[in-house]
C-alpha cells in the first residue's frame, strides 16, 4: 500500500478524507438508521430555514405597523381579506395581523434568543467549568459552589431576576432596542451552571493524563494547554447538553415572553403570541392561540428529540 | 563517566501534604498527614549514560522523574542540569533553554497522546512551544524526518493516534520529545504498557536512537530484565530512599543491599541454573508512616537493633554505595 502526500493537494485529500470519515463515522451510521433524528433535525431545519428568510416567505411583515390593516381583525383561518383579497391561511388576530407571517416572524425572535442565550451559557459555562477544574483548589471550590447556588433555584427565577436587573440598569428610553440582548443574558446566565460541571468533571479527569503532563514538560502555559488539549476533549458532552438546552432557552423565552416580561409586543415572539391569543381563546378566536402554540410545541420537540438521539448516540451505553 | 555529568540530583526530598480537607479534619479531629514521597535522595548522570531507577510500585520513581522534568518542585533539595539549577530564581531565562534539553517519555502511549489531535501535529508541537520553527514547510520537512527515524512512515503524520498500536504510539511519543533535539531523556516505565513482544523493539530503538544522537538517559522501571538490558547504572529505591547504586554489572553479578538481593533472587531464571528462585517477601510499607530507623528493617532477615533505632545513609563501603549497617559492619 503505496500513499504519496504531493504538497499542494494534501490539504484538498485531508478534506476529502475527513468527510469520508464523517460518513462513515458511528455517528452519522446511527443518524441514518434513526427515523427519528432525521425527522426531527429535518423538522428543525425547515423552522431555521423558514425563519430566516421570513421577510420573503411571509406574507406580510408582521413586525411592520403600517402593513396591517385593522378591518382584517379577527379573521378565521383560509378567510381572505375584504379590502385587499389577500388569503389569511392561518386567520388574523385582533388586529388585523397574519397569524402565519407573526408564527415566521416570531420563530426568527424564538430561534435568535435560543441560539443566542445558548451560545452564550456554554461559553460562559464552558470556560468557568475548564477553569475551576484545571486551577482546582480555592478558585474551583469558589466557582462550583456559586454553581450550586443557582442549581438551587428554579432557572426561569434566575432568568426573572436579572431580567429585572437589567431592566433597571437601562434607561427606560433604550428598554425596546435592548429587551432581547437582556433577554438572551438572562436566559444564557439561567443555564451556565450544567455546562460549568460537565466541563469541570471531564477536565479534571484530561488533566490527569500524560498528554496534558508532556506539554507541560514542554513549558506550554495553562492557558494554551486548556485551549489547545482540554478544551477540544471535553467538548462533546458539552454539545449534547447544548442541543438539549436550544429547546429549553427557546420554552423559557416563551414562557418570559408569556408573562410579559420579555420581548416587546411590537416585535412578538411565539411566547407575546401565545399570551395574546390566551385572552380571546374563551371568545371564539381559538386560532390566534393555538397555531403559535403549535409552532412551539413541534419547534421545541423537534430540538429536544434530535438531542435525545444526539446524546443516546454518542453514549451507547445509555441505550 | 565524564567528569562533569550532565544531571545531578543533590539531596531532593518531596513531601506531600496528603491530609483531609480542612473541615473534616476540625470536625473528625485527625491529625494532618504527610507522606514522604523521596528522601534525601541523591546522584548523577554523566553524559552518554542510561541511570536507571528501580523500585517498587510507591518506591518514589515517578516522583523523582517528575521533579527532575520540572513538573513538581522539589520540597527541598536541588536538580542541576549542566551545572544550572532547575529551582532557583537567578536561572530563570536559561531554564526555557534547559526545557528544551530535557524531555520525557511516559509510561502511557494511550494516554500521553492527545487523541484529538493529528500525529504530524503531536510531534511539532515542542517546535512551535520553543519556537524552533516557525515555517509550515520546515516543520512538515522535520516532522517527516522524526517519523522515519523511529521507523514509522511520513505519510503516518496525517493520521490521529487511535490508528495506532501501542507499540506504534510510543513510537510517536519518542518521535515528539526527539523534536526539539534534546539532550537528556526521561523515560517512566516507557515499556511498562506494551506487550512483551513489542518492549523489546522499543528498548532497541531507544539504544540505537542514544547511539546516533548521543542522547542520555534516566531510565524508571520495575522491570529488572529491561533494566539490565538499558541500564549503564543502576539505584535502587526503597520507601524513597536510595538503598545502592551500582554499574550495571557489578549490581545483578554481586549485589549488595539486602534489598536488592531479595528483589534480584525473584528474578525468574531462564537459564535454568537450578538456583532456588525466593518469591519477594512482604510489602512496602505506608510511607505515610514509615518504619523508624532503616526503612526496609521489618522484612530484612539481618535486621538489628542498630537497624531499628538508626537511618543508614548511602555511603560507600569497599567501593559500593550501598545504605546498610549490615554491610557497613561487615556483617553481611
Amino acid at each position: 500500500m503505496q500513499k504519496t502526500y504531493s504538497q499542494p493537494t494534501s490539504r484538498r485529500e485531508a478534506l476529502g478524507s475527513t468527510l469520508r470519515r464523517a460518513w462513515d463515522s458511528d455517528l452519522a451510521w446511527s443518524f441514518r438508521h434513526s427515523p427519528m433524528a432525521i425527522l426531527a433535525s429535518f423538522t428543525t431545519l425547515v423552522f431555521f430555514l423558514l425563519a430566516l428568510f421570513a421577510p420573503w416567505i411571509a406574507p406580510q411583515n408582521a413586525f411592520d405597523p403600517g402593513a396591517i390593516r385593522l378591518e382584517d381583525g379577527f379573521l378565521e383561518p383560509m378567510e381572505r381579506s375584504s379590502s385587499t383579497g389577500m388569503l389569511y391561511v392561518l386567520g388574523t388576530d385582533s388586529q388585523g395581523r397574519d397569524i402565519l407571517s407573526a408564527i415566521l416572524y416570531g420563530s426568527r425572535i424564538s430561534l435568535l434568543v435560543g441560539f443566542a442565550s445558548v451560545g452564550f451559557s456554554m461559553v460562559l459555562g464552558v470556560t468557568l467549568g475548564l477553569i475551576a477544574g484545571f486551577v482546582g483548589g480555592r478558585t474551583d471550590a469558589l466557582i462550583m459552589r456559586i454553581a450550586d447556588i443557582q442549581l438551587s433555584f428554579p432557572a426561569i427565577l434566575i432568568a426573572l431576576l436579572v431580567f429585572g436587573i437589567g431592566r433597571g440598569l437601562i434607561p427606560p428610553s433604550q428598554h425596546e432596542q435592548m429587551a432581547i440582548i437582556v433577554l438572551i443574558i438572562a436566559i444564557g446566565l439561567s443555564h451556565w451552571a450544567q455546562y460549568a460541571r460537565t466541563v469541570r468533571g471531564s477536565t479534571m479527569v484530561e488533566k490527569g493524563k500524560e498528554y496534558v503532563q508532556a506539554a507541560r514538560v514542554m513549558g506550554r502555559s495553562s492557558l494554551a494547554i486548556m485551549r489547545e488539549h482540554v478544551l477540544p476533549n471535553v467538548i462533546g458532552p458539552v454539545l449534547v447538553i447544548a442541543t438539549i438546552n436550544l429547546a429549553l432557552a427557546i420554552i423559557e423565552e416563551a414562557t418570559l415572553s408569556f408573562l410579559g416580561v420579555g420581548v416587546p409586543p411590537t416585535q412578538p415572539s411565539l411566547g407575546t403570541l401565545i399570551r395574546v391569543g390566551q385572552q380571546f381563546l374563551f371568545s371564539g378566536e381559538w386560532w390566534i392561540l393555538l397555531f403559535p402554540s403549535l409552532a412551539l410545541i413541534i419547534l421545541a420537540l423537534a430540538v429536544n428529540l434530535f438531542g435525545d438521539w444526539l446524546r443516546d448516540a454518542l453514549n451507547p451505553r445509555l441505550k | 563517566m565524564s567528569p562533569a555529568p550532565l544531571v545531578e540530583v543533590d539531596r531532593l526530598w518531596r513531601v506531600f501534604d496528603v491530609s483531609g480537607p480542612w473541615l473534616n479534619r476540625v470536625l473528625e479531629r485527625r491529625p494532618r498527614l504527610f507522606l514522604t514521597a523521596v528522601a534525601d535522595v541523591s546522584f548523577a548522570i554523566g553524559r552518554r549514560e542510561t541511570f536507571a531507577l528501580v523500585g517498587e510500585s510507591g518506591s518514589g520513581k515517578s516522583t523523582i522523574a517528575k521533579i527532575i522534568v520540572g513538573l513538581l518542585p522539589p520540597s527541598e533539595g536541588d536538580v542541576r542540569i549542566d551545572g544550572i539549577s532547575m529551582s532557583s530564581p537567578e536561572a530563570r531565562k536559561k531554564r526555557a533553554d534547559l526545557r528544551r534539553r530535557i524531555q520525557m517519555i511516559f509510561q502511557d502511549p494511550y494516554a500521553s497522546l492527545n487523541p484529538r489531535w493529528r500525529v504530524d501535529r503531536i510531534i511539532a508541537e515542542p517546535l512551535r512551544a520553543f519556537g524552533l520553527m516557525r515555517d509550515r514547510k520546515d516543520i512538515e520537512g522535520r516532522v517527516a524526518e522524526l517519523l522515519e527515524l523511529v521507523g514509522l512512515d511520513p505519510s503516518d503524520g496525517h493520521k490521529y493516534p487511535h490508528e495506532f498500536s501501542g507499540g506504534q504510539r510510543q513510537r510517536i511519543a519518542i518521535a515528539r520529545a526527539l523534536a526539539a533535539n534534546p539532550e537528556f531523556i526521561v523515560c517512566d516505565e516507557p515499556t511498562s504498557a506494551l506487550d512483551v513482544s513489542v518492549q523489546a523493539q522499543i528498548l532497541n530503538l531507544m539504544r540505537d536512537l542514544q547511539d546516533q544522537l548521543g542522547l542520555t538517559y534516566l531510565f524508571i522501571s520495575h522491570n529488572l530484565a529491561v533494566v539490565r538490558h538499558m541500564a549503564t547504572r543502576i539505584g535502587v529505591l526503597y520507601l524513597g530512599r536510595l538503598v545502592e547504586v551500582a554499574p550495571s554489572r557489578e549490581l545483578f553479578s554481586n549485589p549488595r543491599h539486602p534489598y536488592t538481593r531479595m528483589l534480584l533472587d525473584a528474578v525468574p531464571d531462564l537459564e535454568m541454573t537450578g538456583r532456588v528462585r525466593r518469591p519477594v517477601e512482604g510489602e512496602i510499607p505506608n510511607p505515610i508512616n514509615p518504619p523508624k530507623g532503616c526503612g526496609f528493617h521489618p522484612r530484612c532477615p539481618y535486621q538489628n537493633e542498630r537497624c531499628r533505632r538508626e537511618t543508614p545513609i548511602l555511603s560507600d563501603e569497599n567501593g559500593r554505595l550501598v545504605a546498610c549497617h549490615g554491610v557497613a559492619e561487615a556483617r553481611i
